[in-house]
């Protein structure tokens, strides 16, 4: 045989043969090794939740999640994600929530940090100050838990992972609601909130103009330069250009990032996004039309409420994508169920047709807390006296509702530039009598004296109408009010228009602090004919009791 | 020669650390632990046994132009099936040893036994070199990982020889102390070596006895 | 920063001779005299970056996507034995005076674990290909360094007296060990 080829041949006929071993070989034992890697990672799955066995979850999910199980039930969740440290490769991460999405434990599972400083973060005691922490707790250095000092920035990029890991378990399992605020239901102004970042607090003043959001500006914060000027420049136009909150983090620039968008919410809290609304008290709503949407089946449902003496009186839906088939019957039920049972909260769902019907429910709801279309009209008769603030201090006014008419609309007292002002007054006043509306024209040059008079009529519409004792008939009235330790009763007797005489009939309380209340009050009545009176200082919850009694009194005579 | 010889000439005489100084760096890397000195060395008296057979069985088929190739790629399977096997059924070890288990490969005693040996000599005979050098080489690996772990460590092959509380020279268990106590033990071989080669002359000679004393 | 910190990493504190314990049989071998460590040296730095790049390639195109990982070892050391006859021969050829200096310790590289283990290190820890050229750069700097200050104490210990059972390579080794030492200390 030709020497070259042979060598060739034996060579090639080598590595042919081992080639075949090696696949051989590695067939056998990859399954093996695959298992044991699994075995080794569960068990350092282990050292943050108890727990023996570990469940990829079928979705897919933002962070690394493994359903932890024992005994086959759910105990919790392990959440692995990488932080940002003092060294670019980051903190390899492993947290361990329980069913709670409250920490069982942290394990740092790689990092590069440097040796003898940023490498405390592993120390067990200090990851042990994690447990327990859970959605409710801020989890941020200084408050309820501590970054090591001269670690700082290791120290923080694990605490921020770890609040990273409750908020991703917390939505995952439904306990955070994560609702997009409203922002038609925000009324026109600026708000101020605050966050904490990376350097500490984050104060934010975030700006609405017809329902949108039109400016966010970072007033104060402490981050360091340079590296959070991305996340402090970036931020606040993708809030604005995309009318939403919840905008995408800038990486390397994360915590900052999530502390602008925190203080945002922050700013926004009495309008939802965090925990569930006050339920609405529908009695105090004012007259008006009220105008709000919900997601239904498919898109938004919008509809109008009628509201009148405290009563819902009718609902419109306005526009909506359901089935018609389907959804107008549920609407029918719904509408015509709020408005016999004049309750939002308990209410039944048309059967076959839930996402229509709990769509309407919602439209109605955040058509209630929306800004109301007043309507005058509906207001109940009586005398109304409100303040505003105007242009250099309060505005008082005063005016009578008649058959649903407003009447001698005047101002009381203001403290603006009587230049200005009485030309606001002179153009206004007739003008909302005219239109028996506050939707009018403001007075140019005068905008601030004219939103005075505005929201001072707001004010006492708000307030409702004041008694007005020369409506009342002769005659003796008793009322009953609650006193500091128990009920309290009075007699109030009116004669010609007026109040002449208010005698305590019972009451429980100490006598000689009762008494001082009692005399005071009673002579502050007589004296003023009218029941906007101070407390008697030391004797509060008696004078309080008798200024409900003798309301009270006065009510029923009027009724 | 009989088999007893041929082991105990790859233990002492030919002993591949003290002696041929051969295989250094697994020798120094991996003995911070007696058991991880144990592992190596059976790592690769397993690959030396297995490449010395091959080799020596094909040593009439393979064309000495190509031999170097053909041994690499022989050790260079050995060496895969056996870091397998360990990443399958001893998983600590094979982490233990690390990046030293695929770098058998390049343990100069394994070609070099190939090479100096198994090409020129019978299967049995080949067998025998592998096991006696492979015996040797894990015997130093196990000494100087002892040594390393009792004085780095306080413990020998895990078990507490020395007071968990006693203040333990850690270097020994660091990259210096492995130069050190090799170093330490190569001049301590040495200097035993050098007096029983002069008593064994002195028992042969009276006279030169006589006159050293 | 991150290609700084392997680069002098790989020359101080991960040292591949002093801490890695990669290389020793040339450092032991070759360390008598200055001038021969320099020479090998240079071959080194010049082999382990040609390997560790035409590896990296190897792993990233061919093993990985082909799912062979386990002929890693196999594979590595068939490029980096015919790599280093490849150079040889190349050397030769274009510059006989580069090969005068250098030839003599090629055939020595191909069992220098440092070069195999650079190439599995890179794989290892998930390197890029710019971020294994600097790794391999350092690598060999920090492995001449090692190799030259080692021989430039040689060079002084032989003129010195040291015991008989110390001669050679136990004195070497114990010198390593001081040297290890030294470069521990750039740890912290």
């Amino acid at each position: 045989m030709n020497s070259s080829l042979k060598m060739v041949v034996v060579l090639g006929l080598i590595a042919f043969i081992s080639a075949g071993l090696l696949a051989g070989v590695n067939y056998w034992t990859a399954p093996i090794i695959e298992e044991n890697a699994q075995a080794r990672l569960n068990a350092t799955f282990s050292r943050v939740i108890d727990a023996d066995e570990f469940v990829e979850p079928e979705e897919e999910t933002e962070f690394f999640l493994r359903i932890a199980k024992k005994g086959g039930a759910v105990v919790g969740y392990v959440v692995r994600l990488t932080g940002q440290g003092y060294s670019s490769a980051g903190i390899d991460i492993l947290v361990g929530l329980n069913t709670e999405a409250e920490v069982q434990g942290v394990y740092i599972f790689s990092h590069s940090e440097t040796p003898g400083l940023g490498d405390r973060i592993t120390d067990p005691a200090w990851l042990s100050q994690f447990k327990g922490k859970g959605i409710d707790d801020p989890i941020a250095s200084g408050t309820d838990v501590d970054a090591i000092s001269g670690a700082t920035s290791s120290s923080t990029a694990v605490i921020g992972s770890v609040r990273r890991a409750v908020q991703f378990v917390g939505g995952y399992l439904g306990l955070i609601e994560e609702t997009e605020i409203d922002f038609a239901q925000i009324p026109d102004g600026t708000y101020t909130g605050t966050g904490r970042g990376f350097g500490g607090d984050v104060t934010v003043e975030v700006t609405f103009a017809n329902g949108e959001l039109t400016k966010v500006v970072i007033v104060s914060h402490n981050e360091t330069a340079g590296v959070s000027d991305p996340a402090i420049e970036a931020i606040p136009k993708a809030m604005v250009a995309e009318q939403k909150i919840q905008v995408d983090t800038v990486s390397g620039a994360t915590m900052t990032s999530e502390a602008i968008i925190a203080a945002v919410k922050d700013a926004l809290k009495e309008f939802g996004g965090a925990g569930p609304a006050e339920p609405i008290d529908i009695g105090s709503l004012l007259p008006g039309t009220y105008t709000g949407s919900a997601k239904g089946l498919k898109d938004d449902i919008t509809v109008e409420v009628t509201v009148s003496g405290g009563r819902i009186t009718k609902i419109v839906v306005l526009s909506h994508d359901d089935t018609p088939e389907y959804a107008e019957p549920a609407f029918a039920f719904m509408i015509d169920q709020i408005i016999e049972t004049q309750d939002l909260e308990e209410v039944d769902f048309y059967s076959g047709a839930t996402f229509s019907s709990e769509g309407l429910l919602n439209a109605v709801k955040n058509a209630l807390r929306s800004q109301v279309k007043l309507d005058i009209s509906g207001l109940p008769d009586g005398v109304y006296v409100g303040e505003g603030e105007g242009f250099h201090g309060i505005t008082r006014v005063s005016f009578r509702m008649v058959s649903g008419e407003l009447k001698d609309l005047e101002v009381l007292e203001h403290n603006d530039t009587p230049e200005y002002a009485n030309k606001a007054f002179a153009t206004l006043i007739p003008a909302i009598t005219e239109a028996q509306s506050l939707e009018v024209d403001l007075a140019s040059g005068a905008t601030f004296s004219s939103q005075g008079l505005l929201d001072a009529i707001m004010d006492a519409i708000k307030k409702g109408p004041v008694l007005d004792v020369s409506q009342v008939p002769d005659g003796v009235y008793s009322g009953t009010g609650e006193g500091l330790f128990g009920g309290l009763q009075v007699e109030v007797t009116v004669s010609g228009g007026k109040i002449t005489d208010i005698v305590v009939v019972d009451h429980q309380d100490t006598p000689e602090y009762a008494s001082l209340a009692i005399d005071g009050i009673t002579k502050a009545i007589l004296d003023t004919q009218s029941l906007d009176v101070d407390v008697v200082s030391g004797a509060t919850g008696t004078s309080r009791g008798l200024l409900e009694a003798i309301e009270a009194a006065l009510k029923s005579a009027v009724q | 020669m009989s088999i007893l010889q041929e082991l105990k000439r790859g233990i002492f005489a030919e002993n591949p650390t003290f002696r041929l100084m051969l295989g250094m760096c697994p020798t120094l890397a991996v003995t911070t632990l007696a058991v991880n000195g144990v592992g190596m060395g059976l790592a690769t008296t397993a690959v030396l046994l297995g490449s010395n057979l091959v080799v020596s069985a094909l040593k009439n088929v393979i064309p000495n132009q190509v031999r170097i190739p053909s041994f690499i790629v022989i050790i260079a399977t050995f060496v895969t099936v056996v870091s397998l096997l360990l990443e399958a059924f001893a998983y600590s070890l094979y982490e233990a040893l690390g990046i030293f288990l695929p770098l058998i490969v390049v343990n100069c005693i394994i070609l070099g036994r190939a090479e100096a040996y198994a090409s020129k000599h019978s299967l049995g005979k080949s067998a025998l070199d592998a096991l006696g050098i492979g015996l040797g080489f894990t015997l130093s690996l196990t000494v100087l990982g002892a040594i390393r772990e009792f004085l780095g460590a306080g413990t020998v092959f895990g078990l507490q020889v020395l007071s968990e509380s006693a203040d333990m020279a850690t270097i020994f268990s660091l990259p210096p102390g492995a130069f050190i106590t090799l170093g330490l033990m190569m001049a301590l071989i040495n200097g035993l070596t050098a007096r029983r080669g002069k008593r064994s002359v002195a028992r042969r000679n009276p006279a030169v006895a006589k006159r050293e004393g | 920063m991150e290609l700084f910190m392997i680069f002098f990493g790989a020359i101080f504190f991960n040292n591949f001779v002093l801490n890695r314990f990669l290389g020793i049989c040339p450092f032991l071998g070759v360390s008598k005299r200055i001038e021969t460590s320099v020479g090998m040296g240079m071959a080194v730095a010049f082999v382990m970056t040609l390997a560790s790049v035409m590896t990296w390639l190897l792993q990233g195109l061919l093993l990985n996507p082909l799912g062979l990982g386990y002929l890693q070892t196999i594979v590595f050391i068939l490029v980096i034995a015919a790599l280093v006859q490849f150079v040889e021969m190349f050397m030769q050829k274009v510059s006989p005076t580069l090969h005068k200096a250098l030839g003599v310790y090629l055939p020595l590289i191909t069992t220098n674990c440092a070069i195999l283990g650079i190439a599995i290190l890179n794989i290892d820890y998930k390197y890029n290909l710019v971020e294994t050229i600097v790794h391999s750069l350092g690598a060999a700097i920090g492995f001449t360094l090692a190799l030259v200050m080692l021989a430039g104490i040689r060079e002084k210990l032989e003129i010195n007296d040291v015991p008989d059972a110390f001669a050679g390579v136990p004195i070497a080794l114990i010198t390593a060990g001081i040297l290890a030492l030294a470069f521990s200390g750039f740890v912290l």
